[in-house]
């Protein structure tokens, strides 16, 4: 079973604490980090796949991340970054979702690009596509090495109704084989939709409360600079 | 000049998704052969030499169908060289020096353009820090492209357009540098190694 462990994990930046001192267990199945903006939520995810420096403790599957070289690192945990068009680093959709199976020599899950990308964008320029569809295809082009750990910061952002019925269904199924799944969020309703096994919410760098998906309550995220589906169900109602 | 700037860029990105002659991977020391020789240009004996190696790596932009670039390269040169032999006149400099830098200016632009146009950074892996530098100048010319647009509605022109150019490609390099190199690691290619 794919395990996140972070023990008293602490992240600098010139001085400023970005995460203090954080403790989280994740096992296989969805969790969602929830946060305002500027909460930690990307910095968590990053300092996980081992991306930056940190102080304290991080095991993935009982081995401190520390001690994985960059290649074992990614076999090992899939991360999607927040801007699909910052990473694209291929001139063809193709060659973008095939790079990380030839640094790898896999054949990876076809099930994964074939529900998340479209056939007709296979041979585009990543740069040229919408939001969207940049999106499906930055998600694509890593998640395909099926790695047993996901980390996805924000990654409904710029969907589609279409966008959103395949993201959710690639989630569900890694949740069926098993995966790790994490998720940054700071759109409370994609969470609803997800239907997660657990939740943290970060503010200011630190985790202010955790529970399982069915204890959230409005308060926590009212306090955490969130939009509530209170908030939410009110404006439908008076529209 | 502007104007054709951003013709010149439409052109080269275009001919990137394109497969041509020198697109293969075998042809690298080739290409990378090219660039060298160029740098070398103020180290040649014979200026003949060096004139005719710059004129065939020029044709080579034509020959590949870079036309705009090939036409930007020559009026680049063409003002450059009226510039610096006046002031090398005006101030009894060495003229051959002058031709010299000029040709090593003209070669490097047109072995970069042919460089940048015809590898797909899939050929550059195994050196981590020129494939990053690839995919960074990709990335930064792309966005670019759209930057020029928005700085001409502004009715941005003359020196202060080529200023806002040069200024905005180093604020879209490292605002993008961290993602990259994120989105590279996360495949597992360490540009640290």
């Amino acid at each position: 079973m794919p395990r996140i462990e972070a023990r008293n994990l602490t992240v600098k930046y010139n001085e400023k604490y970005i995460l203090r001192d954080i403790n989280i267990v994740f096992d296989s199945g969805i969790h969602i980090v929830l946060g305002r903006n500027g909460a930690g939520k990307t910095t968590l995810l990053r300092a996980i796949a081992g991306l930056i420096n940190f102080i304290g403790d991080i095991r993935v599957d009982g081995k401190d991340i520390k001690n994985l070289n960059r290649r074992e690192l990614s076999r090992l945990i899939a991360y999607c970054w927040q801007n699909p068009f910052y990473g694209f680093i291929e001139a063809s959709v193709k060659d973008e979702v095939e790079a990380i199976l030839k640094i790898h020599k896999i054949s990876g899950d076809s099930h994964i690009l074939n529900t998340l990308v479209p056939r007709h964008l296979m041979d585009r320029d990543p740069t040229s596509l919408s939001g969207g569809e940049a999106r499906r295809v930055s998600l694509a082009s890593i998640l395909i090495a099926d790695q047993p750990i996901w980390l996805l910061d924000e990654p409904f952002t710029n969907l589609d109704r279409e966008g959103v019925e395949a993201l959710i269904k690639i989630v569900e199924y890694g949740k069926e084989k098993g995966k790790t799944i994490v998720i940054a969020l700071h759109e409370i309703f994609y969470a609803y939709l997800l239907k997660p096994n657990t939740y943290i919410v970060l503010n200011h760098g630190e985790v202010v409360k955790r529970g399982t998906w069915s204890d959230i309550d409005d308060e926590t995220l009212l306090n955490s600079g969130l939009i509530t589906m209170g908030d939410i169900c009110a404006k439908l109602c008076n529209r | 000049m502007i104007y054709v700037l951003s013709y010149v860029i439409d052109e080269i990105i275009a001919f990137r998704e394109k497969k041509s002659l020198f697109s293969k991977a075998e042809l690298i020391p080739f290409k990378s052969t090219l660039f060298i020789l160029s740098i070398l240009i103020p180290f040649s004996i014979d200026i003949k030499v060096a004139v005719i190696y710059t004129l065939i790596v020029w044709l080579l932009t034509v020959f590949l169908g870079l036309k705009r670039a090939a036409l930007y390269i020559a009026s680049s040169a063409a003002i450059l060289y009226i510039s610096m032999f006046l002031i090398a006149l005006a101030l009894n400099g060495n003229v051959y020096h002058v031709i010299r830098a000029l040709l090593v200016a003209t070669s490097t632009l047109s072995t970069g353009v042919i460089i940048f146009a015809t590898t797909p950074p899939s050929h550059l892996r195994r050196f981590s820090m020129i494939y990053l530098l690839m995919i960074t100048l990709n990335s930064v010319l792309k966005e670019l492209r759209d930057i020029q647009i928005v700085l001409k509605a502004r009715g941005e022109t003359g020196f202060r357009y080529y200023l806002r150019i040069f200024t905005i490609s180093i604020e879209i390099a490292l605002s993008r540098i961290d993602v990259l190199i994120d989105s590279l690691k996360v495949r597992g290619i360490d540009i640290s190694e």
